[in-house]
């Protein structure tokens, strides 16, 4: 199994349903948001669009952010999800600088959501893996991905821009879809052969 | 020492103590007291560490080739200061680089990790080595042989030569191909620890024979710092990106010191206060050029995408905190120096 996630921006209505889910399934803390959908605007005045983009880690083939760690806390999964180990991670933010996609954050200080009140207990028991002073990032869902679901960014998605699924296999539906889209990886002269495609 | 060393060595171990104690509080304490965010997570502490290992290598390198041109006709004195200097340089530095870690505790498992093709594993063994290099001169090199010596310069130039080219690897993700790139910014990397290294080693050596003649290749050196920091703002002109301000009072710097070498050389001065200022100016070169290597560059989107337009501009001006963390150094680089010479090692 090799992870790979399509975004239909053709779909793409920038509701930002993605990253709310990602936020509820993670549990991450405040100012920590992994999947991130970035705004532009196309045209000029008066006849001008707004678009959107959502940019996830891109769970690279060849990541950047992996070759430059100096403890090993990144590494690639065998499901080809890259992940960080919040035990091995110092925290010097040579990936911050690496990943070309600004697809990590350093987590400085675990605050309560609401002013001048107490974590609540669902923060406290979903942030429980969490390090301050340590880089966080996607991790692809891996606990539900290992279950045979989908990510929680796939599965919200309202108009079905996202598809998940397997790259080693030419007959799934992302193998298909890319194949017969032409869809493309974000700026992929960048090197990192992401995994995540997507049709424009 | 005199009453002035005296008082400089006292100051400084105040100062050392004082911010020491307020670097182990604001570890305890966390690291939100700094002014970083995600787009500029290196900041002046990192442009700091850039900066003294600059100077450290580059004074090592500089030395180095001292001992191969002229063996043991140098002072012996000069090269044991010069290496608590570096010494003094590197290990503040580290700290500096320590300190700016997410976790400071862990910094071991850099070594534990064995992931030697990262940047920061070459670099965090590279420095060790420098520093246990330059304890050896201190400590045991006193009577050594020239063959001996010449066995600690090979050494030595190659390791600082591989720091150096470390501080270009870890931030080379962010210079892009072709004309958006800065193709001269391992040149200045380079050129600006040796430059910085002759500079120090020049204030060392007043009134020994041979200042003249590292005089004259600080001449040479700050020539090179300036058409390779010229050659830099040519390529951002064709790539029409913006040439910022630290790079033109990089270039300013490298060529008001040049000029003062050229008129100093051209009425046969070889010391004195021109001289020192050519040295200082120096220095502040190299630290504004790392201040363009470390920060300016983050300022920039770090892809040039469609979305990038429209992310919030944002500045980086440090925090109180990381100005302390930086006193800190420089009294570190006051008290080993003094501490060498008080103690007398090889004396
Ligand atoms: S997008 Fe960035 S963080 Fe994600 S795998 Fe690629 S280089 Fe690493
Ligand atoms: S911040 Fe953590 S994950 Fe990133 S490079 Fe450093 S040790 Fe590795």
């Amino acid at each position: 199994m090799k992870f790979g996630m399509l975004i239909d921006l053709r779909k793409c209505v920038g509701c930002f349903a993605c990253t709310i889910a990602c936020k509820a399934e993670k549990g991450t803390p405040t100012g920590i948001n992994y999947n991130k959908v970035k705004k532009y605007e196309v045209g000029t005045y008066p006849s001008v669009k707004l678009k959107h983009i959502p940019m996830p880690c891109m769970h690279c083939d060849n990541p950047s952010c992996m070759e430059v760690c100096p403890t090993g806390a990144t590494q690639k999964h065998e499901t080809g999800v890259v992940t960080v180990d919040a035990n091995e991670c110092i925290g010097c933010k040579a990936c911050m600088i690496a990943c070309p996609y600004e697809s990590r954050q350093f987590l400085w200080e675990i605050k309560p959501y609401y002013e001048g009140q107490e974590r609540t207990p669902f923060e406290v028991y979903k942030q429980k893996d969490f390090q301050e002073g340590t880089v966080v990032k996607c991790n692809g869902c891996l606990e539900r991905i290992q279950e045979g679901l989908e990510p929680s960014c796939v599965q919200t998605c309202i108009t079905g821009a996202r598809i998940f699924g397997d790259l080693d296999d030419p007959n799934s539906e992302i193998s298909r879809l890319i194949a017969s889209s032409g869809a493309v990886p974000f700026q992929p002269e960048l090197g990192t052969e992401p995994s995540v495609y997507y049709i424009f | 020492m005199s009453t002035l060393d005296w008082i400089i060595f006292i100051v400084a171990a105040v100062v050392f103590v004082i911010t020491g104690l307020s670097i182990l509080y604001n570890m305890i304490k966390g690291h939100h007291k700094t002014r970083l965010t995600d787009k500029f997570v290196w900041g002046l502490n990192i442009q700091i560490f850039y900066a003294l290992s600059s100077f450290g290598t580059g004074l090592m390198v500089v030395m180095s080739a001292i001992i191969l041109i002229v063996g043991n006709e140098f002072p012996f004195k000069i090269l044991q200061a010069g290496n608590s200097i570096a010494l003094a340089c590197i290990l503040a530095g580290v700290i500096q680089m320590g300190i700016d870690l997410g976790k400071p505790a862990r910094a071991i498992k850099v070594l534990l990790g064995g992931k030697f093709n990262s940047p920061l594993t070459i670099d965090f063994i590279a420095l060790t080595v420098l520093m246990i290099l330059s304890i050896i001169f201190i400590v045991g090199m006193g009577a050594a042989s020239l063959a001996a010596m010449k066995v600690w310069a090979y050494l030595t130039i190659l390791i600082s030569v591989l720091c150096m080219s470390t501080h270009t690897l870890l931030v080379a993700s962010r210079f892009e191909s072709g004309f958006r790139s800065n193709s001269f910014f391992s040149a200045e990397t380079l050129v600006c620890s040796i430059w910085s290294g002759m500079a120090i080693m020049i204030l060392l050596s007043s009134g020994n024979p041979l200042t003249g003649v590292f005089v004259q290749l600080l001449l040479v050196l700050s020539a090179a710092g300036l058409i390779t920091g010229f050659s830099s703002v040519i390529v951002s002109k064709l790539g029409k990106s913006e040439i910022h301000t630290h790079k033109k009072v990089f270039i300013l710097l490298s060529a008001i010191t040049f000029i003062i070498l050229v008129i100093g050389d051209l009425a046969g001065i070889k010391q004195g206060g021109l001289v020192v200022l050519a040295c200082l100016l120096t220095l502040a070169a190299v630290i504004v050029e790392k201040a363009s290597s470390v920060i300016v560059i983050q300022q920039r989107p770090v892809i040039p995408a469609p979305f990038s337009n429209l992310d919030p501009k944002e500045r980086y001006v440090p925090s109180m905190t990381e100005i302390g963390y930086l006193l800190f150094s420089i009294a570190m680089i006051a008290v080993i120096p003094y501490g060498v010479f008080l103690i007398g090692f090889g004396a």
